[in-house]
């Protein structure tokens, strides 16, 4: 046979992709539940870092998740509520354009949108070790009963002169990740004015 | 035959590095190379493909028609880049949280499909295999060194560890001043470029004496 000719050529590429693609198929089928469960974990985990709700191991957060969370949906926007310090909280899946591409988090705030609760990841893909760096504990750990202005927004700067007692709002910005930090301040600052208005007539 | 495989590992990891001779694969070198851990991965990642590539591109190398044959080794490597991904995202989820778009990237590293072009498409499967692992023990080697240093003068930690503390290095030698601050530099990937640079050269260098010798 011509393994050079047109049919030969065709007949094996089809088969040689279908063979490869059909193998790949099995192996995704095999794993989607493993992953899609991993998913819904990280997930939990970070409803559960934004409400400040401490865990040791996936079981626990899992066994938290259920006993603590419980989901409400206001004006078909699904939140997550809890109670933190006897007051009712809510918590919101965020979502917008980091500088390069979607970063996906939770947001926790009180009932009135004074004071942000907390706030986790659950996605990105901002450049490791510069606007990677906004997945990093400190980083986070900022938004931690985090009083907002009097706008109700928050501002990520460089302002770190000034006394902590006048930074009401401020979070700092991460060095050498300005454009992340700027594009952080815009979806956290959106979600807050979207939360306020689902909640703000309670 | 066991001299066979010592010329090729010879070859792979120094004399015809991929790295600092071949210049290839060098968008990975920038881009993961800040941190220890994200990096073993990646090159862990891409040994296994670049072995595994080379082996099915060897075995069928009579069945495949040369016009094709570039097409049919990108689907074998994303094929195999693809099962990596969905190992680490179903077994290992927080590193492959970490690593995120760079597995997927392994496909366009253009060691895998230089290898497979110019070796594995003229030789028997296994020493294909041995030639794909050691290229990518070639790429990793100079990839964990850029690292090393990277992550030691960017954050002053190691696998994640912070090693310098207060200018001491493992508590032991005073080679910082008391206030270290992680060099960012270090962090972004010109630094890669201009360690890899250090590196060709340091590398050429030594090859260049020995040649004279010789």
């Amino acid at each position: 046979m011509n393994k050079q000719g047109m049919l030969y050529t065709v007949v094996i590429t089809f088969s040689i992709c279908f063979i490869f693609i059909f193998i790949l198929s099995l192996a995704n089928s095999a794993l989607t539940d493993r992953i899609v469960q991993n998913q819904d974990l990280n997930e939990r985990k970070a409803v559960l870092s934004a409400f400040g709700i401490v865990f040791k191991n996936d079981e626990e957060a899992s066994a938290l998740f259920k006993e603590r969370i419980s989901s409400e949906k206001i004006k078909d926007t699904e939140l997550y509520t809890t109670t933190v310090s006897g007051e009712k909280a809510y918590a919101i899946i965020f979502q917008g354009q980091g500088l390069w591409g979607l970063i996906t988090g939770v947001l926790a705030v009180d009932k009135k949108v004074k004071t942000i609760i907390g706030m986790d990841l659950i996605s990105h893909n901002e450049t490791p070790g510069l606007g990677g760096r906004i997945d990093e504990p400190w980083f986070k750990n900022q938004f931690r009963d985090k009083t907002l202005n009097e706008q109700g927004m928050i501002v990520i700067t460089q302002n770190k002169a000034a006394a902590p007692t006048d930074r009401i709002g401020e979070i700092d910005a991460i060095t050498a990740a300005t454009q992340t930090s700027r594009a952080f301040e815009k979806i956290i600052n959106k979600h807050l004015a979207r939360l306020s208005a689902l909640l703000g007539g309670r | 035959m066991v001299g066979k495989l010592l010329t090729i590992s010879k070859e792979n990891l120094w004399t015809n590095n991929p790295i600092f001779i071949q210049i290839l694969g060098i968008c990975s070198a920038l881009a993961v190379t800040n941190n220890l851990i994200n990096t073993t991965i990646m090159s862990a990642g891409l040994i296994f493909v670049t072995g595994f590539s080379n082996l099915t591109v060897s075995l069928l190398k009579h069945i495949i028609p040369r016009k094709v044959r570039m097409i049919i080794q990108t689907l074998i490597i994303a094929f195999y880049v693809i099962i990596v991904d969905l190992i680490l995202r179903a077994f290992l989820p927080d590193i492959s949280r970490a690593l995120g778009p760079y597995i997927g990237l392994i496909i366009t590293n253009c060691i895998i499909m230089g290898r497979a072009e110019a070796f594995a498409g003229s030789h028997p499967p296994l020493i294909s295999l041995w030639d794909g692992l050691t290229s990518g023990a070639g790429y990793m080697g100079v990839l964990m060194l850029i690292a090393f240093i990277r992550e030691l003068l960017g954050y002053g930690s190691i696998f994640g560890m912070p090693v310098i503390l207060e200018g001491k290095l493992f508590g032991l030698w005073l080679i910082f001043p008391e206030g270290f601050q992680g060099w960012i530099i270090m962090l972004m990937p010109p630094s890669a470029f201009f360690l890899l640079g250090i590196f060709i050269w340091i590398a050429k260098t030594i090859m260049l004496k020995h040649k004279d010798k010789s």
